[in-house]
């Protein structure tokens, strides 16, 4: 059982947003997809030079999100402004200042690894060769091998090895890590982590492997029910919410109401448990509600994984 | 709903258009032999039009389940309780439906030797349809098997004594197992998956044959056509690298859009279909003279079945198409999308090759003394065809039975134009008969193609993936 403050909603962001123009700015977006409703209104800002952690449950909008923020997938309405302009229509060169890592990748299955990045790099002005060497190495990329022939986890690694080669201002990335080993995922954050050291650039990703945000310090953006519930810094998360454990043998028969704690976000009972998520909480509330409730009451600082759990 | 029936139900869900035509010719089939039995006076012509009907229903019914069994006929499925006995049975309760009627009307009338003799024709046609529609590339040799027996051991399958014999009935028994082994077996075989192919790749293939176990010759088929296609991309590479102007920009999207439509794989296309066109056309000349216009209009038909395969193909490739759209990086949807169009359009000239090539084999084989007359027709008909299944194939129907009545009406009328050409040339005589004839086909082709090209620029680029 589970209980989501509804005025989270309209929250808006808590911290200060850095004054430079943002590298990306939606408005109000909408997108359904026959009679679902996938994007419900979506206001967001993202600073440039900054890494988000795009969250949300299976179904909670982020591929539409991040495809309609590339102008791959039409909106219903709403503006969406990329480095300032909007994406209605795609501007030229102004794609290649953005790196897209899809999901799955399977159009040229006859091509040789080498054959793509060739074709692909005849296209830039801009192409690391030196990373995109490095990079097939490191990550055992065979040039000679046929796209078709590789693996899932393969053909993530070519895709994102494409997306890098650029040095893309704006990186997105959807679920990039999903079908990588714990190696070329930890090498993948790690080439994450050094493009990030280059100034202005930005990058998104949606993920469910909350371990990998943590690592990158990134911000989280909470994506639920097509709406943007925040996006924030992770320590500031980690310096404002509490994750608050309410223990009595009884049980819940209810949620436990706590009239006098601001800042609860969302509280949730399985047996003898109730946990709630606080913000900005205020320890002497909360012994007077363990009091109350007879319950035994801890204060963590909670992980993404946490945060996650409670909010998505 | 039970499992059996869910089974049973899957092709006709799956396939509505194949499913109207089988309740046509069940329908028909039907009617026709309520109308023999009610008029006796009719005969045994009316009899085997009923049969002819209920055969090809056979046919189409199995061919509907064999795509079917070739879905699911991936290993996970085989997971699902008891899948392999429910096939059993209804394969078995299958063939005695189709095959105990007829055998048995056939045997009330023409005694009981002649019924089991239609029941092993009707075995033999349904193992024929569950081969072809599973898939297996196998069953396509049993015509050219045919074929070779009846150029060995000539006039034996036209010998009546020969279908009056006991043997026949075994030879169409052993034939029936033979191709029912050959669509059953691989099912329960684990092997590794070959590559998928290219979406727009002119090595033929279905989406549902992708991922699956192809057979050695075809393997290295298509890695010949890769390696080609490898070849061409890498020397439009070169030449846009040395200068790079709009028009080599675009050979080179073409050459990663259009792998297999490259010169030399053109070339070796026709050559590996023309010795096939060659020998159906030898064959058939062999027992009956073939009229060569017919051997034409065959072989424009051939060369426009590429547009079908494109519209699939474009279908499937639409999701993964972001990946080109950031990197051709065009100013506007409008340029993106003519890009498109313009890499598709060569498509047209290569399906005109092709259609005149098939159109010089067959006539060579049919030693036609007057070949010009034809071969105007061919290249009138195949661009005016091509521009018009091209267009329908980029702005129209996207659902599976809207592109199945696109490719029928550009085959009838295709046809239609065929002859209606034919007939002018007889007409007019050549010159003034071809002018009647291009200047409103290749006008139409033109007109659609151009409004196509311009209603498909206008729209903005999908990159969704289709709907099922």
């Amino acid at each position: 059982m589970r209980q989501i403050d509804p005025s989270m909603d309209d929250r808006p962001p808590s911290f200060a947003m850095p004054a430079a123009a943002p590298i990306i700015h939606v408005q109000a977006l909408c997108k359904s997809f026959g009679k679902r409703q996938v994007l419900r209104g979506i206001d967001w800002q993202v600073p440039p030079g900054r890494v988000i952690g795009l969250l949300g449950r299976n179904g909670a909008g982020k591929t539409t999100l991040l495809r309609c923020l590339l102008g791959l997938s039409p909106v219903d309405s709403g503006d969406i402004r990329v480095f300032g302009e909007s994406i209605a229509q795609p501007g030229g060169e102004r794609l290649h200042r953005l790196g897209f890592v899809p999901q799955s990748f399977d159009l040229f299955p006859w091509m040789k690894v080498r054959g793509y990045l060739d074709f692909t790099a005849a296209f830039y002005t801009r192409w690391n060769a030196p990373l995109t060497e490095r990079l097939l190495g490191e990550w055992q990329l065979d040039p000679k091998q046929k796209i078709g022939q590789l693996s899932q986890g393969q053909r993530q690694k070519l895709a994102i090895v494409r997306a890098l080669a650029p040095e893309p201002e704006l990186l997105v990335l959807d679920e990039p890590v999903a079908s990588l080993d714990p190696q070329a995922r930890r090498a993948f954050m790690d080439e994450l982590l050094e493009l990030m050291r280059q100034p202005g650039r930005t990058v998104i990703f949606s993920t469910h492997i909350t371990a990998d945000l943590e690592r990158a310090g990134a911000d989280i953006a909470l994506l639920r029910e097509g709406r943007m519930q925040f996006t924030r810094p992770l320590a500031e998360l980690r310096q404002h919410l509490r994750r608050v454990l309410l223990r009595r043998a009884q049980g819940w028969p209810q949620p436990p109401q706590p009239p006098q704690t601001p800042g609860q976000l969302s509280v949730s009972v399985r047996g003898e448990l109730a946990t709630l998520l606080v913000e900005d909480a205020d320890p002497q509330a909360l012994q007077a509600l363990a009091l109350r409730e007879g319950a035994s009451l801890s204060i963590e600082v909670p992980s993404v994984e946490d945060l996650f759990v409670e909010l998505a | 709903m039970s499992a059996s029936r869910a089974l049973l139900l899957l092709p006709l869900r799956r396939m509505p258009l194949g499913a109207g035509v089988l309740a046509f010719l069940l329908g028909g089939g039907a009617s026709v032999l309520v109308l023999a039995g009610w008029h006796r006076s009719s005969g045994m012509a009316t009899l085997a039009l009923a049969l002819a009907l209920l055969m090809a229903a056979n046919v189409v019914w199995h061919l509907l389940a064999g795509s079917q069994l070739r879905e699911l006929g991936r290993r996970e499925h085989w997971l699902l309780p008891q899948l392999k006995q429910r096939l059993l049975g209804l394969g078995l309760v299958g063939w005695l439906g189709w095959s105990l009627p007829a055998g048995g009307v056939v045997a009330v009338l023409d005694g009981a030797r002649q019924g089991l003799l239609v029941a092993a024709a009707s075995l033999l046609l349904s193992a024929l349809g569950l081969c072809i529609g599973s898939g297996r590339a196998l069953a396509l040799w049993l015509g050219l098997a045919v074929m070779a027996a009846d150029v060995l051991a000539p006039g034996l399958l036209r010998n009546p004594m020969f279908w009056q014999s006991q043997a026949a009935i075994v030879v169409l028994l052993a034939l029936a197992l033979a191709l029912l082994w050959l669509a059953l077996h691989p099912l329960g075989r684990v092997e590794d998956a070959d590559p998928a192919q290219a979406p727009l790749s002119a090595v033929p293939s279905t989406p549902s044959l992708e991922g699956r176990r192809r057979t050695p010759l075809w393997r290295a088929l298509i890695n010949v056509f890769d390696a080609l296609a490898e070849r061409a991309m890498q020397r439009q590479l070169r030449r846009y690298r040395q200068q790079p102007d709009p028009a080599r920009r675009l050979r080179l999207v073409r050459s990663l859009l259009l792998p297999h439509d490259n010169l030399a794989a053109t070339v070796l296309r026709l050559l590996g279909m023309g010795v096939l066109v060659m020998a159906y056309v030898a064959f058939r000349q062999k027992h009956t003279p073939q009229d060569a216009s017919f051997v034409v209009w065959y072989a424009i038909l051939l060369a426009l079945t590429r547009f079908p395969q494109i519209g699939r193909g474009m279908q499937r490739m639409q999701p993964h198409l972001a990946d080109l759209y950031l990197t051709l990086a065009p100013a506007t949807h409008a340029q993106y999308q003519q890009t498109l169009a313009q890499v598709l359009r060569v498509l047209v000239p290569g399906v005109v090759l092709n259609a005149l090539g098939f159109t010089v084999l067959g006539l060579l084989v049919l030693h036609e003394g007057t070949p010009f007359p034809l071969l105007l027709l061919t290249v009138i008909i195949a661009t005016a065809y091509a521009l018009v299944a091209l267009a329908l194939h980029l702005i129209g129907p996207q659902g599976l039975v809207g592109r199945g009545v696109v490719n029928v009406v550009v085959v009838l009328a295709a046809t239609l134009t065929f002859y209606l050409g034919r007939w002018l040339i007889e007409l007019f005589g050549l010159w003034p008969g071809s002018l009647l004839l291009a200047v409103p086909a290749l006008s139409f082709g033109i007109g659609v193609w151009l409004a196509a090209q311009q209603e498909y620029s206008r729209r903005r680029p999908v990159f969704d993936a289709p709907a099922e």
